[in-house]
């Protein structure tokens, strides 16, 4: 689901922020829900669902958070004065540290592979075209080993035309991809977002797609004419859901194989 | 490959310290339409795309008196880093990339570190690129600090077709200036040995007859001057003249540094002076330009006398 209004910095981290946190992550929560829970036994969220946690309040803050931030034994009233602290920090910047997306979301997968091999396979687009049969064409236009900037044709559907897009990416901290569309789709003003790679064993690696965007509300009422905004803003949410899920089980597939 | 044109990477770095807020500095150099006032090369920035974490821009920007637009991709980090490529490097180099890096020494005080990483085609060539390089992003730097410390500098050049010594002489003789220069309604020079130059000038900007007093000295190549009075809206106000051969003609430079004065102006003070710079900055283009016609002209009626 898209995320509502964001909050700021300046917004005190309460109950109710956390609980929007939770709802963004798909984690279910009951009435008796209250600050004393924990995150590991109340909770019952895993150490995948932590990270996804931490990824979400990253994210939806700007803030960068520490591993281990967040403790199977924290209750939430810890958690949100953690927070607190955080933000208070961040505060003297908090105008430029407020996200500029109004939506975002994250996919993640397990992959049974090494973290290397994973970063490798994401970062070198010449493997693209034999790997990935939806992919008809990588032309690439830049490339220093840390930059890239590259055309990609892609057809999902035999019945469909293909779509040539252009995309702009760099390596950062090794296991970490982030990349953005300067020409977005006609529906979308902005879109960027990350991949992010962390190892779980030496065969095994968590693999966490970040999509962030902003839609382009002039084209959208041209676009999409019998929806009302937030329908058009649905439906836009669930395409990129199902192209971030098909590009994931892909990936698996391809590096399962 | 060609023997001896091996390529090599090399890379800079330059740090400054800016008295100015992390959050202002950032955003000086975060924000693009800024850079045509902080820099008195770029003459125009085209946004691609900006959504505020990353840029994708054309920046057209005078090199050795042309225009040259040059493309560039960056990804902001707030109040941390701003990274950046040219996907399309300039002639010499195969990549260019590089980041500024911010940290706040106090409230009020930023260092900035400035890194430029580049593989250079001909390393043969690497010692004056390298040099070359430095200084600019040294000149960048200062300029920055300068544009976040509310100080004006204005640095524009225009190539003149005439000798360097017969253009200093026109550009000294200020009685005269008002036969190149229409906005001037009156000089009166107050002393002059030829070496030092005290006048009264009245000239026309936006509408009003500004009288403002000036002091130049013939200092080597260029002509320096102050305003002991500064000019309605400053505070300072000084600057040069310098002369420099090129071919058959002169390169002439103009520079101006110089402070608002906050009593005078209602605005926000760096709004005024971005304004005041922008606004300085076409007119003394303007004068160069005035200074160009005037020369082609005596040099087109020169030929038709001779034909």
């Amino acid at each position: 689901m898209p995320t509502t209004t964001l909050l700021k910095n300046k917004s005190k981290f309460t109950l109710e922020s956390f609980k929007k946190i939770l709802d963004q992550i798909s984690i279910d929560y009951d009435d008796s829900f209250n600050v004393h829970f924990t995150v590991g036994d109340d909770l019952e969220m895993d150490s995948q669902e932590i990270v996804e946690l931490l990824c979400e309040l990253e994210t939806e803050y700007n803030l960068s958070l520490k591993d281990g931030f967040i403790k199977r034994t924290d209750n939430v009233e810890t958690i949100i004065e953690k927070m607190n602290e955080v933000l208070l920090e961040s505060d003297e910047g908090s105008n430029h540290l407020s996200t500029p997306y109004e939506f975002t979301r994250i996919d993640t997968i397990s992959i049974k592979t090494s973290i290397s091999n994973m970063t490798e396979a994401i970062w070198d687009l010449g493997g693209w075209e034999e790997k990935l049969p939806h992919i008809k064409k990588i032309e690439i236009l830049y490339d220093d080993n840390y930059n890239q900037e590259f055309y990609m044709t892609v057809q999902t559907d035999e019945n469909k035309e293909a779509v040539k897009v252009r995309s702009i990416r760099r390596l950062i901290n090794l296991h970490e991809i982030e990349f953005f569309q300067p020409q977005p789709p006609k529906y979308l003003l902005h879109h960027a977002g990350k991949w992010s790679f962390q190892s779980i064993n030496n065969e095994q690696t968590e693999v966490i797609l970040e999509h962030k965007w902003n839609v382009n509300k002039d084209t959208l009422v041209l676009l999409y004419p019998n929806l009302s905004y937030e329908q058009a803003c649905e439906k836009i949410d669930y395409e990129l859901f199902e192209h971030a899920q098909a590009s994931l089980k892909l990936w698996k597939e391809v590096l399962e194989a | 490959m060609e023997r001896g044109t091996r390529s090599v990477m090399g890379e800079i770095k330059e740090r400054i310290l800016i008295n100015a807020p992390i959050s202002e500095v950032y955003n000086s150099y975060k924000d693009t339409t800024n850079w045509k006032y902080a820099l008195s090369d770029v003459l125009d920035v085209e946004t691609i795309y900006d959504d505020s974490f990353y840029q994708e821009f054309y920046m057209t920007v005078e090199r050795n008196l042309k225009p040259e637009t040059v493309r560039t991709i960056r990804f902001c980090e707030p109040l941390k880093t701003i990274e950046l490529f040219q996907p399309d490097p300039p002639p010499q180099v195969n990549s260019m990339r590089g980041k500024w890096e911010f940290k706040a020494i106090s409230s009020k005080v930023t260092e900035v570190t400035a890194t430029r990483i580049y593989e250079l085609k001909n390393i043969h060539e690497n010692e004056t690129y390298q040099k070359k390089l430095t200084e600019h992003l040294k000149r960048n730097l200062l300029l920055f600090k300068s544009f976040n410390e509310k100080v004006g500098v204005i640095e524009v050049s225009r190539y003149i077709p005439a000798s360097k010594q017969e253009v200093f002489e026109c550009f000294w003789d200020i009685k005269n200036w008002y036969k190149v220069w229409s906005p001037i309604e009156g000089v009166e020079v107050n002393f002059d040995d030829n070496y030092t130059q005290i006048f009264t000038m009245e000239v026309w900007r936006d509408g009003i007859c500004e009288k403002v007093q000036t002091i130049r000295k013939r200092e080597n190549d260029q002509i320096t001057f102050t305003s002991p009075v500064a000019p309605p809206k400053l505070k300072e106000h000084s600057g040069s003249w310098i002369f420099k051969n090129e071919g058959e003609g002169a390169i002439v430079t103009a520079t101006r540094n110089f402070q608002m004065d906050k009593e005078q102006i209602l605005e926000d003070e760096h709004h005024a002076l971005k304004n005041y710079k922008y606004n300085l900055q076409m007119r003394l283009l303007k004068i160069l330009d005035s200074f160009v016609d005037y020369y082609e002209h005596k040099k087109g009626g020169i030929i038709n006398e001779i034909h």
